[in-house]
């Protein structure tokens, strides 16, 4: 029985696989400053950013790649890759929806991403970025009026100047580590989101990136500030064609929250994994991180990693402010020879500032999941709390799951809670179910999403529905 | 080195180990394990301490125990004395650890294992000294080793090597005493224990006493089908002490259990590091922890549970819990988790806190003055890691020296 429904689950196909044919432009083959030159130049960047991503650049020359990651991966090239690609008749950036080519939109309509801003009736703003270039963001009149600023960021390059000088590269500096520094070097696009002092931003804010290319990097940038006692919700989705290399996708996000602010950031992941054989796939080496700059600010992070050949990232939280808080939350699912290891960093530095965890993984098939996370409590942060839960569910004999945390407490005023537990699924609440009428597959379907509800909960309505759909496409029936 | 070198497989183990000790050097930040140890430091300082080589000592009476049980006399890393109650005698084994090499010399190379630890390199190569002890059958008496370190290895390093070996169907408890009388000195004792089958032992350790010494402990532990290995160790007045135990239940049945209270204050540094590899189905491992730091102390723990892929029906359970006193100290810790296999039941937990201010205020509110509740509630959270110990006679021992410690 249980043979059966694996096979079922791994016939599974990656619904996002298909490649859209347009012609594009890209930037010569390979890593060197005249690439950064021609990407500078396409977006027709001023001479400081130049100079900044030249200086990333030059930082890179001294810095190898980490590798103490648990996934390990074969050497990337990283002169084989192109560090650019447009869709072609992409010119100036289209100012209406009907400009966009029709096969570009297309593919997005088949994702079923809501460009078409008429047909939609409630309000989520989206900014497709296709390859290396934001194609197109709606809604953009109606958040213009009431002072929103939700745009690509080279279009904010352009526009806004003086933000993106100020905060760029405040949260994540250029010499963070390999990864952080490549992507600085050769960014393409990305979001803007600037939300205006006392302003809770009516709709959600949504990104949606799509590798088309084959040996493409996708380098993206997202950069969001909210000002003081404002609030965003951001929601962010990824998919990839099927191919049989493996794509690098090295993103930088941060986010800036001031006084009495809140960013809620969510994530739904869904590159293409690799086949069954662990053949192909995205490598996902994302670096994100915000930071609770004023008193009483907030940042939630919320992700649902499903894709990927390899997901490698740790969402954090850097507390200075009084009062701020963060959160995480987050669910990681591997199946066949997908690797994750992902977690988060809460570093907290000012006083009563409270950050709470909950990571849920699960792995079947043949793969790896890593919880790795920090939780740092500085000296001067007095009354700290933090507390977290990573909770693993093994799924077959063949997979791993392992849990790394590390906690530092510096201040006795703090306090620092940390559980995890690693289970599978338990008989008694499968016979249970059972017994209640429920077949194997939707015993395990409503457990799976039981365990991870915590999270779900936290997904703002348009993703929850997304995510608890391939959290089951991802695992039913993958249970014995 | 002295006579052991002639025994070809020890020397050329000890000089495949000295390779990989140089190819290394000693451990430092850059290292995973070694990221907040205060071990690098001390090493770091103290690069040219020189090595000791143990003769004739003398044997400091005082420290004692006034119970009844076998004594084992260890100064400076050789056996000096041995004194065994009633029966027991017949039932112990013990020899310095070259004998041991003389009378087998084979399959000398588990005692030499080394995965990729630098300073357990160096204790491979450099070990002059240490033990063998066996215990072929039940003992009616705990036996109590007294680990004294004398004035003569000031400013000196030591290496020590030791085997114990429980044979099978066998119950025994080893009682460890530490002494040192030291400025500065650098004591390294790696302690291999072979646990086989059906047999229990309870290992319990002292550290206390330690001026301005560091102190690397590393035993490896092997446990067969049915046995069970349980420790204790009970640290206070130390100086910097990093203790390593690798457990491996190789077998089904197999248990361990690790206890660990620590009171640190100054500048005390305290480290553990677990590692349990569950290699077979149905094998079990506790641990429990509690410290108090106070000062400008500094404690760390650093717990593995691992779980092969054969090994199912695992339960690993691990619990660290710390208090802090002062702003100044720190709690480090890391519990890890590494699993391949489905059907097992793996947690892990970790706390670090101020003294609960409840407790506290229900103790002031009926009359008892602070710093005397504070002492009830610090002793509280340390017996319940002592109300563990299996053996009665040594939970009673500890809960005195614990509530004397805190007079």
């Amino acid at each position: 029985m249980s043979d059966n429904l694996i096979q079922e689950q791994i016939k599974q196909d990656y619904a996002y696989g298909f490649v859209t044919d347009i012609e594009s432009v890209r930037a010569p083959k390979g890593l060197n400053k005249e690439v950064i030159q021609f990407i500078s130049k396409q977006k027709k960047e001023p001479e400081w950013l130049l100079e900044w991503r030249l200086k990333a650049f030059e930082r890179l020359q001294s810095m190898t790649e980490p590798n103490w990651q648990k996934p390990q991966y074969p050497k990337i090239d990283y002169q084989a890759l192109y560090y650019y690609s447009a869709p072609k008749n992409f010119k100036e950036g289209p100012k209406s929806l009907d400009e966009i080519d029709p096969e570009i939109k297309k593919t997005y309509e088949k994702l079923g991403i809501p460009l078409n801003e008429q047909k939609r009736l409630a309000g989520v703003a989206v900014d497709a970025v296709f390859d290396s270039v934001s194609v197109a963001t709606t809604f953009k009149k109606k958040l213009e009026d009431i002072g929103v600023i939700f745009c690509s960021i080279s279009e904010a390059v352009q526009k806004h100047p003086e933000l993106v000088k100020k905060y760029l590269g405040s949260v994540i500096p250029l010499t963070d580590h390999y990864f952080a520094t490549l992507n600085s070097a050769v960014f393409t696009d990305g979001s803007f989101v600037y939300i205006p002092e006392g302003l809770r931003c009516p709709m959600e804010l949504s990104t949606y990136f799509r590798i088309n290319a084959s040996n493409t990097g996708q380098f993206e940038r997202t950069l969001i500030i909210a000002d003081k006692g404002s609030y965003v919700s951001y929601l962010e989705g990824c998919t990839a064609p099927m191919r049989d290399e493996n794509q690098l996708h090295a993103a930088n996000v941060e986010l800036i929250a001031l006084d009495d602010a809140e960013i809620k950031y969510s994530t739904v992941q869904n590159w293409y994994p690799g086949d069954k054989e662990g053949k192909g796939g995205i490598y996902n080496f994302v670096t994100k991180r915000g930071i609770c700059k004023g008193k009483n600010s907030k940042i939630s992070w919320t992700q649902v990693e499903t894709g990927s050949a390899i997901t490698w990232k740790y969402p954090s939280c850097i507390l200075q402010g009084d009062n701020s808080s963060g959160e995480f939350y987050s669910i990681a699912i591997t199946n066949n020879y997908q690797k994750a290891d992902t977690g988060t960093k809460m570093i907290h530095l000012g006083k009563n500032t409270k950050s709470r965890i909950i990571s849920k993984g699960i792995s079947a098939g043949h793969a790896d999941n890593t919880y790795r996370g920090l939780v740092s409590i500085h000296q001067k942060a007095s009354n700290a709390k933090n507390y977290t839960q990573c909770d693993s569910l093994l799924v077959g004999n063949l997979c791993g799951a392992h849990t790394v945390p590390y906690i530092d407490n510096k201040n006795s005023t703090s306090t620092t809670e940390h559980e995890a537990t690693t289970s599978k699924i338990s008989e008694e609440q499968l016979f249970y179910c059972k017994q209640r009428g429920l077949n194997q597959e939707e015993a395990i379907s409503l457990i799976v999403n039981g365990f991870c509800k915590e999270v779900l909960q936290q997904l703002p309505m348009e993703f929850a529905v997304e995510a608890q759909k391939l959290v089951s496409i991802s695992l039913e029936g993958s249970v014995g | 080195m002295n006579t052991i070198t002639d025994i070809r497989e020890v020397s050329e183990l000890r000089t495949l180990n000295l390779d990989i000790f140089n190819k290394h050097g000693y451990p430092t930040k850059k290292d995973e394990d070694w990221k907040q140890s205060a071990l690098n430091n001390f090493l770091e300082n103290n690069k040219q301490l020189e090595i000791y080589k143990t003769n004739n000592e003398l044997i400091n009476e005082k420290v004692f125990e006034n119970f009844k049980h076998n004594k084992i006399i260890i100064v400076n890393g050789l056996i000096q004395k041995t004194e065994f109650e009633g029966k027991d005698k017949d039932k112990i084994t013990i020899t310095s650890i070259d004998e041991f090499y003389k009378n087998n010399n084979k399959n000398l190379s588990k005692l030499f294992s080394n995965k990729k630890n630098p300073l357990v390199a160096a204790n491979n190569a450099l070990a002059t000294s240490g033990f063998f002890l066996e215990i072929k059958d039940n003992l009616d008496f705990p036996i109590t080793i007294y680990h004294q370190y004398n004035s003569k290895i000031d400013q000196k390093q030591i290496h020590q090597k030791n085997y114990i070996l429980i044979n099978k169907n066998s119950k025994a408890s080893i009682f460890e005493k530490f002494t040192n009388e030291n400025k500065k000195t650098f004591i390294s004792i790696n302690t291999n224990i072979d646990v086989q089958k059906n047999s229990h032992i309870k290992n319990y350790v002292v550290n206390s006493n330690n001026t301005e010494n560091c102190i690397y402990r590393f035993k490896k532990v092997n446990v067969e089908t049915s046995a069970n290995y349980e420790s204790f160790i009970f640290s206070n007045i130390i100086k910097t002490i990093r203790d390593e135990v690798e457990v491996n239940l190789n077998e089904s049945l197999a248990e361990c259990y690790l206890y660990y209270t620590q009171f640190l204050k100054n500048n005390e540094d305290h480290e553990i590091k677990v590692r349990i590899n569950h290699l077979a189905e149905n094998t079990k491992s506790y641990q429990f922890s509690k410290s108090i730091i106070d000062g400008t102390a500094k404690g760390v723990y650093q717990g593995k549970i691992f779980v092969d892929q054969i090994a199912q029906k695992t339960n690993g359970y691990q619990l660290i819990k710390s208090v802090l006193l002062s702003d100044q100290c720190i709690f480090h810790s890391k519990p890890e988790l590494e699993i391949y296999a489905d059907d097992v039941k793996c947690s892990h937990g970790s706390s670090s806190t101020s003294l609960n201010k409840d407790e506290l205020f229900y103790l002031m509110a009926r009359g008892i003055p602070e710093n005397q509740a504070k002492r009830l509630i610090v002793q509280g959270f340390l017996s319940e890691v002592i109300e563990k110990i299996s053996d009665d006679h040594f939970k009673n021992y500890f809960l005195s020296i614990t509530e004397e410690m805190l007079k």
